[in-house]
C-alpha cells in the first residue's frame, strides 16, 4: 500500500469543513502512529522497507480514514454546519450591533460624561475632538470594509460556498455605506454639532448632495475589495505542516 | 488477521474505546494494541480510523485530551470525563440488554433445529 500523502489528506479534511484543530491533530496523531508501527516492525526484525509498508497497510489508506473523520459531524466547524446561519446571519446582525456599540461607548457615552461633568463639546481639548472625528470617520467609511474582508476572508479559510458570503457582503455593504458623519466644533456655546446620518435618496430618504452617489461608489469599492480578498486568498495552498 | 464484520461494528468501537479509556489514560497507538490485546484479536479495528473516533467523543466532552511528551516523542493522551463515564455505563447496559436479547434467539434457534 503506497504511503499516505499528508498533506494531501490534511488538505482534504479541510476542504470537507474539519475543523483545523483536528484535521492538524488528526495527521499529528497518524503520524506518530505510522512512526510506532514502522518502529515495532523493526524491532522484529524486519527491513526498513518492509516495515514502512506494513506501517502503511495497517494505518489504512487515506480515502477510508478521510471518509471516516468527515463523516463525524461534530469534528466538522459550525461556518460548515450552518454556512447561512455563520455567514450570512451574524454579519449581517452583528455589523449594525458591532457599529452601534462602538460608536454609543467611544463616542456618545464619553460626550455625555463630559457634559455631566460641566463641559461642552466646545470646551473638549483639541486632541479629544480630533479624536473624536477620527474614530467617527474609521466607524462611518472604514469599519463596513474592514468587517467584510474580515468575513470575507474567513469564508475563504473554511472553503465554504461562496453564496451566502457574497450576499452578507452586498447588504452590510449598502448598510455600511450609507452612513455618513459630520462634526462642527464652534466657539459659540451651544452651536457645535455632531451628527451622523444614514440613507440612500432612492430610498426616500432626504441626502446631502451628490451622498447617494457617493455612497453607492463606496458601496461598489467594498464589494469589489471582499470579491477580490475571495478570489485571490488562498489560505489552503500556502499550508504547512509541521512534521 | 481476519477483519471484523463491519456491519456488527456499529456502535462498537465508541464502547470498546470508552471501556478501556477509563481504567486508564492512553495514546492512540497503545489503545489499539490494548484493543487488540484484551480481545485476543477478535476485534481489529482499522488502526487509522481510530484518530476520528477518539475526537469525536473529546468533542462531546466523553473523553480529555492532554499533551505529554513521552521518551522525547509528543502524544496525545485520552482518558474519560464524568460525562464519559456515565455514557460508558449506559452504552454497557444497552450492549448487554442487546446481547442477551441474541444469545437467546440463538438459543432457540438450536432447540427449534434439535426438534425438527
Amino acid at each position: 500500500m503506497p504511503s499516505i500523502n499528508w498533506r494531501n489528506l490534511q488538505l482534504t479534511l479541510l476542504r470537507g469543513g474539519v475543523a483545523p484543530k483536528y484535521a492538524r491533530r488528526t495527521i499529528q496523531e497518524l503520524q506518530q502512529h505510522h512512526a510506532d508501527l514502522v518502529r515495532e516492525f523493526l524491532a522484529k526484525g524486519v527491513s526498513h522497507d518492509e516495515a514502512v509498508a506494513r506501517a502503511n497497510h495497517d494505518v489504512g489508506d487515506a480515502q477510508t480514514i478521510a471518509q471516516e473523520v468527515l463523516a463525524k459531524r461534530e469534528l466538522l466547524t459550525w461556518s460548515y454546519r450552518f454556512p447561512k446561519l455563520v455567514f450570512l446571519a451574524v454579519p449581517i446582525v452583528g455589523y449594525p450591533i458591532l457599529f452601534l456599540t462602538l460608536f454609543f461607548s467611544t463616542i456618545l457615552l464619553p460626550i455625555k460624561l463630559f457634559e455631566s461633568q460641566g463641559d461642552s463639546t466646545q470646551h473638549l481639548a483639541d486632541w479629544v475632538i480630533t479624536l473624536l472625528y477620527c474614530l467617527l470617520f474609521f466607524y462611518s467609511y472604514l469599519l463596513a470594509p474592514l468587517f467584510l474582508v474580515g468575513v470575507s476572508m474567513l469564508s475563504r479559510r473554511r472553503t465554504t460556498k461562496l453564496l451566502w458570503p457574497l450576499i452578507a457582503v452586498v447588504v452590510v455593504a449598502f448598510i455600511g455605506s450609507g452612513l455618513s458623519f459630520h462634526l462642527i466644533r464652534s466657539l459659540t456655546p451651544g452651536e457645535s454639532s455632531l451628527g451622523l446620518t444614514w440613507g440612500y435618496s432612492f430610498l426616500g430618504i432626504p441626502t446631502a448632495d451628490n451622498a447617494t452617489t457617493l455612497s453607492l461608489l463606496r458601496m461598489t469599492a467594498t464589494v469589489a475589495v471582499c470579491g477580490a480578498c475571495m478570489y485571490f486568498y488562498r489560505p489552503l495552498e500556502a499550508l504547512k505542516i509541521a512534521i | 488477521m481476519a477483519k471484523t464484520n463491519a456491519a456488527f461494528m456499529s456502535g462498537v468501537p465508541e464502547l470498546v474505546i470508552l471501556r478501556l479509556l477509563s481504567q486508564r489514560e492512553m495514546y492512540g497507538y497503545e489503545l489499539v494494541r490494548a484493543i487488540r490485546l484484551t480481545s485476543s484479536d477478535a476485534l481489529s479495528l482499522a488502526e487509522g480510523v481510530v484518530y476520528p473516533t477518539l475526537h469525536s467523543l473529546e468533542s462531546r466532552g466523553l473523553l480529555k485530551a492532554k499533551d505529554k511528551v513521552v521518551d522525547a516523542r509528543a502524544r496525545v493522551y485520552y482518558r474519560t470525563t464524568n460525562k464519559g463515564d456515565k455514557q460508558l455505563q449506559k452504552l454497557q447496559g444497552e450492549w448487554q440488554r442487546v446481547n442477551n436479547g441474541i444469545q437467546r434467539i440463538l438459543g432457540a434457534t438450536s432447540a427449534q433445529h434439535q426438534l425438527a
